[in-house]
């Protein structure tokens, strides 16, 4: 007779170790035919990088004679902050009235919020670079173009964000106040404002922020801003003033992070309310109370509102006539969107074959940064090892996301070489860095006392690790790691191609910069978005499928 | 049914979501002025369903909901909105604006009775703050006008909905299930809330509940549903523990 609990034990642990194993393998396979498509050699670049790495010390540094462009440098980027503001407040305004029009609690249903949905979808995905392209094609190259194509981004992004904020609010306060007779009007201003203000808020500094961090690859692309003036000393080998430029750069997003920050953490704050008689001294009743979350708010909002109508006033619009430019842009939309074609320049074979490199590319650039990530976050969580530790790794994360993506490849394209290694050694440190970010907070979260359980039996560090840590938090690992692959695939587009590695991005280029031709433009625009949102739909269904189902 | 003016009168009303079960099957109910009366039933029975479909949350799939003269069943838009004032509802989850202070939350009760426009910008009058600032007092609640509603306790939170649905001066307040996630000591004082605006207001209210015991005490009128159909009702005397087992089917009443 077969002893039938040991017989199911045994089945059980060989389909767990079968799937761990198949799993292992289908990664390992996507990995070594990423790296044949782009002729990546790991060794090799492992073995350039300490050399690289001096190199780039000795050249980049800052020189006396660099400190002389300071001025130059600071107002460069003193511009590009106010258009980064700007694109993200005016945004944030447009995206509140469209999210509205489309939510759940006074929104008009159906047909409409499928349009409001539609649209920040294909606002959201359409690539930095696209927009770029487009735009500048239309507009020219001026600071203007750059603020628009920071704002078709936020727009897209702000949109989708506010319409989830809203349909997440209670529904029980707005059916009350229906239920008390007020319009919707009023339910907008007595029920959806108070309860999605901080969060909007929250959104609104975060956007700002990330806009003055695309905001250099966007200036590059433009013509304008700290990524031009950037570009112009890399380009002639002054790397000094480069360096300069970087560490401005680093500084202003590092600030820009600190304070928002500073304001998200405040803003939720409970306050003390004053606990005063309602009736004030010459018997006028008082309804409205300044809490320091209010004034918080509002001066926020302030403050971005005099940024903006600042920016606005000194900005340089080109030579351009703005309504011609206006119409031209739509018509260049509609060729983008409605006739896409190679127009004989390539055949889809080679348009497919470019793809497939940019998506090799991502693949490694996101499997190595991921294990690189998973390995730093665990010293970096403060709850698996000690304080001091855990907060140099978080500085030092903050200064490498501080420097954009863009700038750590040009950095390795003259300290390596051009290609795929200085491609994904670039795109790397983000990656890291964003991940190990991520990854730390999850663990963070980890209930003390699962840790204090295996502590207590007398496990080591790595076991607790293995058998805890990693088990709890698979879910949000993965979760995290295919956000950064979809983000990894639309950054290696345009990045690939600045470097040398080519790809569908450097078609994307040609077909916008030498052939003039928008039927390109559109197509190549449309299969990154193919890519995208079969990457979507991939990533929902095998977390679906590998997730851990957490029913209470 | 009743001598004084009837107030409410539903006819025949009936609801089904999805076309196949009947969450209400038929029910008949009239109050009149000032009456306290109670709709008993366990849960799932449709006690919330009639009370929504009264002021208009959820349309109902037939019959008649005759309030003030008015049938509320083809009302829409602006129509509605000033027939929905003259009813105020007291939810079980309190419903409140959290993020809002308690004074903001109970001046929302007047909402009904701006334009659009100043209700938009919450710009509220003298005697709309005075008449706020009244029933706060009313309920308690004074001390507490600028704390916001999320600090406060779900007793507190409640005596702020009852004094929101004083404020706005209606004939009728519906209260769904008003004290079932609060305990026994402030349930009353709640009760007691509802029972005094009834009495020193003159307030119709219709309060569905679960305890029965607490129907028993406050009521004027019971009316007891089963399966969303109407299985008993009469005055308290008339609700014996063998009445009630049919309410609650066969569970044991008697320990309650």
């Amino acid at each position: 007779m077969p002893d039938l609990p040991s017989e199911n034990m045994r089945r059980y642990f060989l389909k767990r170790e079968l799937k761990i194993g198949a799993i292992t393998i289908a990664i390992a396979i996507i990995a070594i035919l990423s790296d044949l498509r782009c002729d990546f050699n790991p060794i090799e670049t492992l073995m350039d990088l300490p050399g690289s790495v001096v190199w780039t010390f000795q050249h980049f540094t800052p020189t006396l004679s660099s400190f002389e462009k300071l001025p130059k440098i600071l107002l460069a980027l003193w511009k590009t902050f106010l258009g980064a503001a700007a694109a993200a407040l005016v945004s944030a305004i447009l995206a509140y009235v469209v999210a509205l029009i489309g939510c759940r609690p006074v929104g008009f249903g159906g047909v409409v919020r499928l349009f409001v949905r539609g649209v920040a979808t294909v606002s959201r995905n359409i690539p930095n670079v696209a927009w770029a392209f487009m735009l500048t094609f239309s507009f020219g190259q001026s600071e203007f173009t750059g603020f628009l194509v920071l704002f078709m981004k936020s727009f897209g992004f702000l949109t989708r964000m506010f319409l989830e904020t809203m349909d997440e609010i209670s529904q029980g306060s707005v059916e009350a106040l229906y239920s008390v007779g007020a319009t919707k009007l009023q339910i907008i201003t007595h029920a959806i404002v108070p309860l999605t203000s901080t969060q909007v808020i929250s959104w609104l500094l975060y956007m700002t922020e990330t806009n003055t961090r695309d905001a250099t690859l966007v200036g590059m692309l433009t013509g304008s801003g700290i990524g031009f003036v950037f570009e112009l000393y890399y380009r002639t080998f002054r790397y000094d003033t480069a360096g300069l430029v970087i560490l401005c750069v680093a500084l202003m997003a590092m600030g820009c992070e600190a304070v928002s920050n500073y304001v998200r953490r405040r803003i939720i704050q409970a306050d003390d309310a004053p606990r005063k008689r309602i009736v004030a001294g010459d018997g006028k009743i008082v309804t409205r109370v300044w809490t320091k979350s209010k004034v918080i708010i509002v001066s926020t909002l302030g403050v971005l509102a005099v940024l903006t109508v600042y920016g606005f006033a000194q900005m340089d619009y080109g030579e351009v006539n703005l309504l011609n430019a206006t119409l031209g842009a739509f018509n260049n939309f509609g060729v983008m969107v409605f006739h896409p074609g190679t127009d004989g320049y390539w055949t889809m074979g080679e348009l497919f074959n470019d793809l497939v490199l940019t998506i090799s590319l991502a693949v490694l650039t996101t499997l190595i940064g991921s294990i690189l990530a998973l390995l730093l976050a665990l010293p970096a969580a403060c709850n698996l090892s000690n304080k001091v530790v855990s907060n140099i790794i978080k500085l030092v994360f903050s200064v490498i996301r501080a420097i954009p993506t863009i700038i750590w490849v040009l950095i390795f394209v003259v300290s390596i070489s051009l290609g795929a290694e200085a491609c994904i050694v670039g795109m790397m440190f983000h990656t890291v860095a964003f991940l190990a970010k991520a990854f730390s907070e999850s663990f963070e979260e980890l209930d003390q006392g699962s840790l204090d359980a295996l502590r207590s039996t007398g496990a080591s560090w790595w076991e607790i690790v293995t058998h805890c840590v990693i088990p709890e938090k698979a879910n949000d690992i993965l979760s995290w790691i295919f956000i950064r692959f979809e983000n990894n695939f639309v950054n290696t587009v345009v990045i690939a191609a600045l470097c040398g590695s080519g790809g569908i991005g450097y078609e994307l280029f040609l077909a916008a910069n030498f052939y003039f031709s928008m039927h390109a433009v559109g197509l190549i625009t449309y299969m990154c978005l193919a890519v995208s949102v079969i990457l979507e739909v991939i990533s929902t269904q095998l977390r679906k499928r590998l997730i851990v189902n957490r029913s209470a | 049914m009743r001598d004084n003016e009837t107030l409410l009168r539903i006819d025949n009303l009936s609801k089904s979501y999805d076309g196949k079960t009947l969450a209400l099957d038929n029910i008949s109910l009239a109050l009149g002025e000032g009456e306290f009366v109670s709709v008993i039933g366990s849960s799932g029975a449709g006690k919330s369903t009639l009370l929504r479909c009264i002021n208009g949350l959820i349309k109902p799939s037939s019959g008649s909901i005759v309030f003030d003269g008015v049938e509320m069943t083809k009302l829409r838009g602006k129509r509605l909105r000033t027939q929905r004032r003259r009813m105020s509802m007291v939810f079980q989850n309190y419903n409140l604006v959290l993020r809002s202070s308690v004074i903001q939350n109970v001046l929302q009760g007047r909402l009904g009775y701006k334009n659009a426009v100043a209700g938009a910008l919450g710009i509220f009058s003298k005697e709309d703050k005075e008449k706020a600032l009244s029933m706060l007092e009313r309920v308690g609640m004074a001390d507490f006008a600028y704390v916001r509603a999320d600090q406060l306790s779900g007793g507190q939170k409640q005596r702020v909905g009852i004094a929101r649905a004083l404020v706005q001066e209606p004939a009728l307040i519906l209260a769904d299930e008003p004290i079932a996630s609060l305990d026994p000591k402030t349930s009353r004082t709640v009760m007691d809330l509802l029972r005094t605006a009834t009495d020193d207001l003159g307030i119709a209210c219709l309060v569905s509940l679960h305890q029965v015991e607490f129907a028993r005490e406050y009521s004027d009128f019971i009316f007891g549903i089963a399966k969303g159909q109407e299985c008993c009702k009469g005055t308290p005397c008339d609700f014996t523990n063998d009445v009630l087992a049919g309410v609650y089917e066969d569970e044991d009443l008697l320990d309650a």
